[in-house]
């Protein structure tokens, strides 16, 4: 109102102004409506393209995900060992590497590698290493010539001054072992760390395997006891033992031939025979056993042959006696492998061939996920991985050092542990599962995206089954049969549904329809049917008795006589339900269920989100069924009536025909509704990640699961992008659905147009 | 017959009860959580019953009855509220019917209405200050109490003011004063002379926050007296006037006083704050800082929508990229609202905010200022969620808008921009404002975006107050929503909590169903108006 004013008054002057193009006034105006109109196009664009920009961040947050491992080489040291080395090791900020060899154990410092001096191992004597036994935790037993076996602790003191960091090294020898196996150099042996001390077994000529294990007791004063006790066994090998194993209770010893067997050995049982079992063998008797190592967690152990294979096993935990579980073969070397390194913090681990080759394997996907070369014509003989699993130090056979830095932020997401079933440590059998945070630390967490995708699955099914014939039989009668007086009350009370927040919903979800459901089940299973004949029944009562048209009624207002119906066919068959429990269900649906079918009913269950998601979108689908279905040309109609058709046969030959890709449409829009909701889900189901089809319990969405674990997961981490790459599948899945229904409806409306 | 199979007339009923089943689940619905939210609020009798049970006599309200599970013949049991968390360890009880030998409602039973542990139901034999005995008797006592519970309710106040108004202010200052230290330390300038001058501030408010300390404790010292409480099983219990908020004989209530009752009890659920781990008191917070988060969504939601909405269907040269564009923006009010909340906790929580403060506060770092949720990024990520619906109504609106209006002005000689923005603008205003308002509704509603961006279940102050800079922007907040969530499914005392949740959701539905029925009124009008007004 005030533009047309404002023109008028301005209206004279105009003329005058307008036809002198210099005039500073109508220049500013000129000026000023190039700028708004830059403005709005850029501000518009720029509003546009950020809510457009939503579905970017979220890939670009979820893609470090699919990144593949980057190992860089950092720097190579040509001939800086003289002797290939038996073992290497890393400290954990990468300054110093520790080499051993027949001579000890001798310090350098990265990457200059010049030798920081450190005493000489006092029990070492005249004797010199003949064997080694390291694990990553800084602890080396070394196999002596003279047959002892000595045990060392490696030590690094890191300290600070002026914000630079110096590590210094240092060794805390243990008391050697004295020598068993009548004195024979020991050259096999192995190491477990248990919970009051530790562990050593080691190989002689033949079978011949003692195993020692040193409990340390600390006293009341502080002192530290050692007690120190010895088994000998004899191995019914065929060939040299070539590796040896402790789990880490301690309790377990696994040994591997020159001649491909993998023994097992219950150091527990008394029975030196029935102790020992043949639990693996290399593919034939040629191949012998390189090594057997238990990766982090003590669960499963890779065992490299000198065919270049790598298998992994899991171990019966619970069952001494039990067998090894055959779980992946790894992609093998092309020549015998040498040397194996893991990490301390995942089931990751690298392993090296004679092939020349370093590969990065991943033990619980199976996955071989980066390899390397040296130099050609060497091979690598050691390696060591850092013990925060950022980088790898490596010998070869020319004495040649290499140092790589390791980037592999999330090694146990590949596209197979998120969508493919795993064989998980301690599970019977590979599965899906979703369990992304657990007690322990050596709990491996469990990505798999699988079950949260059935639950959203799950979810929205059974809310479509709901909310589908509800809603669009009820459009249906709207649009084409209701009187129009009633209609417009009708219409909007529906509409005022949609806005009904879910919150909201979820809690009567929770705590209003699960008892009612629980209680009254049989009837509402039977509601459906009951109401049916309810209506039937009311229809031949009107017939008959010309009840409408007695009381004057227009055609459309059948609502009067079918609201007092729906009430009654509610309370019909609760009676009648709660009859059909009390005669054949032993008064107790829930029992009945379980003993007839064995399914346990849950009170918090699918059928309950499947109802009160049907609140959410009924009136959705119903408002936009309706529209399609009302906007259909009324001469078509008027035309099919003309032409003798009655009401039902033109609404379902006629109009119904012509509106389908609007019905189409609103199914689309309801469907992304239902997948996408959050708080409904999250509050009336048990939101458990269970993969089973039955309404009787619940289930995990991805929309709930986002919600819950958001808030906890570390910024960065795996988690945290794992959830992101849901919340951009629910994006995807979401947006080509909205996507069909408005390409459809827009079409449709071109349709009507033409009509 | 086959005739009557052919006409389909009987179909017709068919699918016509299913409207009403759909009508009779909405009616069942609202109707439910009216009574029940109203429920919440109306005074229950208290009943006296004496059992066959260990508990010779109970006294309480009851609540429910309900079926004993997997029992032939049918029997029931009721659960009775009787009060004295701290005596009994529970709030609820339940009572098998069959075992009630006779019930009363006893006209002196007392329902004492605490700051801590919830209700105490019994009957009050005195009321003493020390020594001296002030009244005996249920109704002499009632009286007394009340009149001793006004004074001691302005010290209360008192109370309350110093120890959140004025102590927090001096926290605040302290915080600051600390983190200047740390900052000079960090800059490692030997800047005595402001460092003396922050330690001589940091003594001065220890200081003043001594002597507010001492007051307060004068304060404490003058609310004494006590009541002494029979329990229904005959123990007594000496509660301190200074712990009761109210007391009432509901079993000598009238009409009148019960409506009284009614009325005083919604109205301190809508401006107290909540007690008890959010199951009693009020839930004046949540519904400050959904207030808080709605208008700060509508500040950015409102001009970017609008501004979109115009250059898509005033600016913009029509063609594929605009009507791609607007499926699109369509497409996004379909969008999972959890989705829009997990962009808000990359971009604006973690990239944005993270940012900020490694800029701005980087003096309190590895705490986060902006890092975290707070009520801007959660409005913000509600924006975001919401401008597709100003976008789409205001375009509706530009739609509206007769050609030939704009025609008319541009003909006389004004420029695009004037004709927008004084002859277009004015005439699409209520179109906009209609989609702020549906977009208010909808935040108002959406609870899962706000769960990891910002909102928790008991802030400790509010987003805006009177320490500066007065509107606290990196505050998390509470949320009606997040309420019923929090306190219907993570609360440990359910039972107790049941009403409040009732209460709760009751008053978020109204206030979306008011929002809503108000903007589908100014549509309606709009649209007779446009429609009435041909130009």
């Amino acid at each position: 109102m005030t533009g047309t004013v404002e023109a008028g008054q301005t209206g004279s002057s105009p003329f005058k102004k307008n036809s002198i193009l210099t005039s500073s006034n109508n220049f500013r105006r000129q000026w000023v409506d190039r700028i708004a109109s830059r403005v709005v196009t850029f501000g518009g664009m720029v509003i546009i393209f950020s809510i457009m920009a939503i579905l970017l961040v979220i890939m670009l947050e979820a893609l470090p995900l699919f990144k593949s491992a980057e190992i860089t080489l950092t720097y190579k040291k040509t001939g800086a060992v003289k002797e290939p080395p038996m073992a290497l090791g890393i400290d954990e900020y990468q300054q110093i590497a520790y080499v051993i060899d027949a001579q000890g154990i001798h310090f350098y410092t990265l990457p200059a590698w010049t030798p920081v001096e450190v005493p000489a191992l006092e029990e070492l004597g005249t004797a010199t290493v003949t064997g080694v036994s390291h694990s990553s935790k800084r602890f080396a037993v070394l196999g002596l010539s003279d047959g002892r076996v000595l045990p060392v602790k490696i030590i690094f003191e890191s300290t600070y001054k002026n914000e630079v960091r110096a590590v210094f090294p240092g060794l805390e020898e243990q008391k050697a072992l004295p020598a068993v196996n009548s004195g024979q150099a020991v050259s096999v042996l192995a190491y477990a760390h248990l919970e009051n001390g530790y562990a050593i077994a080691s190989a002689g000529k033949g079978g011949d395997v003692s195993v020692t294990h040193i409990k340390l007791k600390r006293s009341m004063t502080g002192a530290v006891r050692r007690k120190v006790s010895t088994s000998k066994w004899t191995l019914p090998v065929q060939g040299e033992l070539t590796a040896l194993a402790l789990d880490e209770s301690g309790k377990r010893l696994l040994a591997g031939t020159s001649s491909g067997q993998i023994l097992q050995v219950n150091l527990e049982g008394d029975d030196h025979e029935s102790s020992v079992s043949v639990v693996g063998a290399t593919e034939s008797s040629n191949v012998a056993v390189v090594f057997i190592q238990f990766l982090n967690g003590g669960y499963t152990l890779i065992v490299g042959d000198s065919e270049g294979n790598v298998r992994s096993y899991q171990l019966d935990r619970a069952n001494l006696a039990g067998s090894l579980k055959p779980i992946h073969a790894f992609s093998p070397h092309a020549e015998a492998v040498t040397a194996i390194s893991h990490s301390l913090r995942d089931k990751g681990f690298f392993t090296a061939g004679k092939d020349g080759k370093i590969q990065y394997r991943y033990a619980t996907t199976g996955e071989t996920q980066y390899s390397m070369t040296g130099a050609s014509g060497a091979h690598f003989k050691t390696l060591a991985i850092s013990p925060k699993n950022n980088g790898l130090l490596a010998v070869d056979s020319k004495g040649d050092v290499y140092h790589w830095t390791l980037d592999n932020p999330h090694p146990s997401v590949s596209f197979k542990a998120l969508f493919g079933k795993i064989w998980y440590e301690g599970y019977s059998k590979p599965e899906y599962t979703w369990q992304s945070t657990g007690g322990s630390d050596e709990f491996e967490p469990k990505y798999s995206l699988i079950p949260l995708i059935y639950g959203t699955a799950k979810g929205t099914f059974y809310a479509m089954l709901f909310a589908l014939p509800l809603a669009l039989l009820s459009a249906f009668y709207a649009s084409q049969f209701m009187n129009p007086r009633l209609r417009e009350i009708t219409k909007p009370t529906v509409e005022l549904m949609a806005t009904l927040p879910t919150v909201a919903l979820g809690f009567v979800g929770a705590l209003i329809i699960a008892p009612l459901l629980e209680e009254y089940f049989v009837g509402f299973v039977l509601f459906p049917v009951v109401s049916a004949a309810a209506a039937l029944l009311g229809w031949a009562a009107d017939r008959k008795w010309k009840i409408s048209g007695k009381l004057g009624l227009k055609p459309g207002m059948e609502m009067i006589f079918l609201i007092p119906l729906v009430l009654g066919a509610a309370g019909g068959s609760i009676l009648f339900g709660g009859f059909i429990e009390t005669q054949w269900m032993a008064g107790d649906f829930k029992t009945w269920a379980l003993e007839v079918f064995n399914v346990q009913y849950d009170q918090r269950n699918t059928m309950v989100v499947g109802i009160a998601m049907g609140f959410a979108v009924v009136p959705l689908i119903f408002t936009i069924a309706e529209d399609s279905l009302s906007n259909v040309p009324s001469h078509l109609k008027a035309g099919s009536l003309a032409l003798g058709a009655t009401p039902w046969q033109t609404a379902v030959k006629v109009i119904l025909p012509v509106a389908l890709p609007g019905i189409f449409s609103a199914v689309m829009i309801g469907f992304g509704r239902a997948i996408g909701e959050t708080m409904i889900v999250l509050m009336a189901t048990g939101n458990t990640p269970i993969m089973d089809m039955s309404v009787f319990n619940g289930f995990r969405a991805m929309s709930a699961n986002i919600a819950v674990e958001l808030p906890e997961a570390p910024e960065g981490g795996t988690l945290y992008r794992i959830l992101f790459l849901m919340a951009f599948l629910l994006f995807v899945f979401t947006f080509i659905a909205n996507t069909i229904a408005e390409i459809v409806r827009l079409k449709l409306r071109e349709k009507f147009k033409a009509l | 017959m086959r005739n009557i199979w052919k006409t389909g007339d009987m179909f017709i009923w068919l699918t016509g009860i299913c409207l009403a089943f759909a009508l009779f689940l909405v009616s069942a619905l609202l109707l439910n959580l009216l009574i029940n939210g109203t429920m919440a609020f109306w005074p229950t009798p208290l009943q006296s019953f004496s059992t066959a049970t260990k508990e010779k006599t109970i006294l309480g309200a009851v609540v429910r009855q309900e079926l004993i599970p997997s029992t032939l013949p049918e029997r029931f049991r009721i659960q009775i509220k009787r009060g004295g968390r701290d005596v009994y360890g529970s709030d609820f009880v339940w009572l098998d019917e069959d075992k009630i030998q006779s019930s009363e409602f006893p006209a002196q039973a007392l329902i004492m209405e605490r700051r801590e542990w919830g209700d105490l139901i019994g009957y009050v034999e005195e009321v003493r200050d020390g020594e001296k005995i002030l009244a005996t008797g249920s109704e002499e006592s009632v009286r007394v109490i009340r009149e001793r519970l006004t004074v001691l309710g302005k010290i209360h106040d008192e109370i309350e003011k110093i120890s959140n108004r004025d102590v927090g202010s001096i926290n605040h200052q302290l915080e600051d004063h600390r983190l200047r230290l740390k900052t000079l330390k960090n800059e490692e300038k030997s800047n005595s002379a402001e460092k003396e001058k922050i330690e001589k501030d940091i003594a001065d408010l220890n200081r003043q926050y001594e002597e507010l300390e001492k007051h307060l404790v004068d304060l404490r010292a003058q609310l004494t007296g006590s009541v002494l409480v029979r329990m229904a099983d005959g123990q007594k219990r000496t509660v301190a006037l200074a712990k009761i908020i109210q007391v009432h004989l509901p079993n000598q209530f009238n009409l009148w006083d019960k409506g009284v009752f009614f009325y005083n009890k919604v109205l301190r659920f809508l401006v107290d704050d909540p007690r008890e781990s959010n199951t009693e008191g009020g839930v004046f917070p949540a519904i400050f800082g959904t207030v808080m988060m709605v208008l700060l969504m509508s500040f950015f939601a409102a001009p970017l929508g609008v501004l979109a909405g115009f250059y898509l269907r005033e600016y913009a040269k029509p063609g594929f990229f605009v009507s791609a564009t607007r499926i699109a923006v369509n497409n996004l009010a379909g969008v999972p609202s959890i989705v829009f909340g997990v962009f808000g906790v990359g971009f604006f929580i973690y990239f944005v905010g993270g940012t900020i403060d490694s800029f701005f506060f980087a003096e309190s770092l590895p705490t986060p200022t902006f890092g975290t949720g707070g009520i801007l990024w959660a409005s913000l990520t509600m924006a975001l969620l919401t401008v597709p619906i100003v976008i789409v109504s205001t375009e509706e609106g530009l739609a509206a808008v007769p050609r030939g209006i704009r025609e008319a002005s541009l003909a006389l000689g004004a420029t695009k921009w004037e004709t927008s923005w004084r002859i277009v603008f004015p005439a699409v205003m209520p179109s906009i404002l209609t989609g702020l308002i549906l977009a208010m509704a909808r935040a108002a509603g959406e609870v899962a975006p706000l769960m990891i961006t910002g909102v928790v279940k008991m802030a400790p102050s509010l987003p805006l107050d009177g320490v500066w800079p007065f509107l606290h922007l990196d505050q998390k907040f509470m949320h009606l929503g997040f309420h019923i969530y929090d306190v219907g499914f993570q609360s440990p005392n359910v039972d107790a909590a049941r009403p409040m949740v009732f209460a709760t959701t009751l008053l978020l539905i109204l206030i979306i169903l008011i929002l809503n029925l108000f903007a589908i009124n100014l549509r309606k009008r709009l649209r007779k108006k446009l429609a009435t007004n041909p130009v």
